[in-house]
């Protein structure tokens, strides 16, 4: 699958659940006071556990490694079109937001916006 | 060293004839366990579980969502008896996190070059709350012929007619469709069995009908092909998921004894209605497996399937209702939506609707369900369909003298229970 580059300025290494390593892209935009990450599904391309399944952990480790302060972490999970016949694999943004517990992130919950909604987040 | 090994009951098909298959899983399992092992097995679906038998450990295989429960129910009631309990197996990878709170240990991964190290340490008492080789797959040379020797046999008969043994060539698969969990439990890569191994297997088995049950026999044309060259001196008949539509592929299954395809019919495509017919030409049978209730599916788009199923000749056909499993695309997708409305796993035997659909209420998809049975089978029922299939295989094998007539001294019964007649 090819995804759409827009959205997705590198590869990004984590260890998904069970310590299975996995893949997603990143696009990270830095403003005052906020950074906008979005996440983007790779499907085939990632070995290992899905984005959707590992958000609260993903959040974790994007900080940590981007020095992301998480009170100002925006989290935007995408799941790109890969031009399939299936509505389920039409294009998708979600703002993740979560509680922290002890420290961390947890209990992602989704809401669906626009692409957008999604550019004007990360002023384009 | 004594283990119990239990394959938990669970709840089947409510508009399908019963049916009750020998597990395989627990079989595949026993294989990877150190020679000098005494093993015990209960499949739960024939036989009742004795709570009062002890052994040094009892293990508990999980396939399915709906057998969770009743398997964590298994587990404490052992371990309030003081015995130990060890779970693996599909929905023990699916359903780890709780299935923990009622074992002693987990296992997840596929158990090959791994239980020496498991029992090793149950003898020095120290056995690890998990096990985790997820991602870590055992080379397929490791995978020993299944133990079928530990099968009640005479339980897995209807009527004197023995049920097809269930058979692996390989594991995982490449593709990753949207309601499918295949892809977290035994990864993207392809992992085909050395041919000798699968061979060795095909040699063991007696009985002359089998389900071949690896994912989809259209991974790999080459492989595919080789495989079937590999089955052609067993005489064996067979069930399978979808095979390469490919006409050399298609003869040498014929050649090799396929005699029926589970064929997901989606869509009414030509592709579809023409798939169908390139299997009947090669003289093999197809069971549509129908899904519905997915997201790009109306009221009338489901009506429209049914009438298609009526053009396309299918030989059988089973419906199922969509039904978000957990590690699936499906999942994350209603659960971000919220559509979830029913998290009882005991429900999640893919005839309940759990969820919201798209485009009807719950209660609309779950009438349109039993209507698609009723449908398929108004003018001929499952039992004539299922017979006539059953003489497209029986006419095979007299032709080449692998037909076994059946059982005279299981004739009055089925599944292991006396007929009432
Ligand atoms: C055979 C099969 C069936 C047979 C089962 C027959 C039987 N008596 O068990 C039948 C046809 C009945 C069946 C039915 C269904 N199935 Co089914 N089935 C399979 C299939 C194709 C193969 C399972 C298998 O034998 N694998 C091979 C063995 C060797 O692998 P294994 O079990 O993982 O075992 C290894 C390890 O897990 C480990 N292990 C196993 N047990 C233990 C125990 C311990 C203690 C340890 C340490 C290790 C261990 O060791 C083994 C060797 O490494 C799988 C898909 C797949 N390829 O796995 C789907 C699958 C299990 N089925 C699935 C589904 C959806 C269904 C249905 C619900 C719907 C349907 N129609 O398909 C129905 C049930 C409906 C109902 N309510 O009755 C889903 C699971 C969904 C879920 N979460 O519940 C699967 C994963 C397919 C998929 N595409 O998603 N199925
Ligand atoms: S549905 Fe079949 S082909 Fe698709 S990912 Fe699952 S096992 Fe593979």
């Amino acid at each position: 699958m090819k995804t759409d580059d827009k959205y997705v300025d590198r590869h990004y290494h984590f260890k998904g659940k069970w310590d299975v390593p996995g893949l997603c892209g990143l696009k990270i935009v830095r403003k005052a006071g906020q950074t906008v990450v979005i996440a983007t599904n790779l499907y085939d391309e990632n070995p290992g556990t899905s984005i959707s399944r590992w958000s609260a952990q993903l959040a974790d480790s994007v900080c940590r490694d981007f020095d992301i302060p998480p009170g100002e972490l925006l989290f935007i999970e995408r799941n790109p079109d890969i031009h399939s016949r299936l509505a389920f694999y039409q294009e998708t943004f979600d703002i993740v937001s979560f509680d922290r517990v002890d420290g961390r992130f947890a209990n992602p919950v989704w809401k669906r916006i626009s692409h957008e909604e999604v550019d004007e987040l990360t002023g384009k | 060293m004594k283990i119990k090994l239990i394959y938990p009951g669970w709840p089947k098909l409510k508009n399908q004839t019963e049916f009750n298959l020998p597990p395989h899983g627990p079989v595949v399992f026993a294989a990877a366990l150190p020679a000098g092992v005494e093993i015990e097995f209960t499949d739960e679906n024939m036989q009742s579980v004795n709570f009062d038998d002890t052994a040094d450990l009892v293990c508990i295989s999980m396939m399915l969502t709906s057998q969770v429960k009743r398997g964590w129910e298994i587990a404490d009631n052992f371990r309030a008896r003081g015995q130990k309990v060890l779970f693996g197996g599909i929905s023990t990878m699916l359903h780890a996190e709780e299935t923990l709170q009622h074992a002693n240990s987990v296992f997840m991964g596929e158990a090959e070059g791994h239980m020496e190290e498991v029992l090793a340490d149950l003898q020095k008492g120290r056995l690890k709350k998990l096990y985790n080789f997820m991602g870590k797959q055992p080379g397929t040379q490791l995978i020993g012929p299944a133990r079928r020797d530990l099968l009640e046999r005479d339980l897995y008969y209807h009527k004197g007619v023995q049920m097809v043994d269930l058979f692996h060539a390989s594991r995982g698969c490449k593709f990753n469709c949207y309601p499918c969990a295949v892809s977290f439990l035994g990864g993207r890569n392809f992992r085909a069995r050395p041919f000798e191994r699968i061979a060795e297997e095909l040699d063991t088995i007696d009985n002359n009908r089998l389900f071949v049950v690896d994912n989809t026999l259209a991974q790999d044309k080459e492989w595919t092909k080789e495989l079937f060259r590999t089955m052609i001196p067993f005489r064996k008949k067979w069930c399978s998921h979808t095979i390469h539509d490919d006409p050399d592929v298609l003869d040498l299954a014929a050649q090799a004894g396929a005699w029926y395809v589970y064929q997901a019919v989606f869509d009414t495509s030509d592709y579809i209605k023409e798939r169908v017919k390139r299997y009947h030409d090669h003289g093999i049978g197809v069971e549509g497996t129908i899904l519905l209730g997915m997201d790009n599916q109306t009221e009338d788009d489901i009506k429209r399937l049914l009438d298609f199923l009526g053009e396309i000749n299918l030989d059988l056909a089973e419906f199922t209702v969509l039904t978000p499993f957990p590690e699936t695309k499906s999942y994350d997708d209603m659960l971000k939506e919220g559509r979830i409305f029913d998290h009882d796993w005991n429900h999640y035997t893919a005839d309940t609707v759990v969820f919201k659909p798209r485009h009807m209420s719950p209660e609309r998809l779950q009438e349109l369900y039993h209507y698609a049975w009723d449908s398929f089978y108004a003018t001929e029922s499952q039992e004539q369909k299922m017979f006539k299939l059953m003489m497209k295989v029986v006419e095979k094998e007299m032709e080449d003298g692998t037909y076994r007539k059946p059982r005279k001294d299981l004739m009055e019964t089925s599944f292991g229970k006396t007929l009432d007649r």
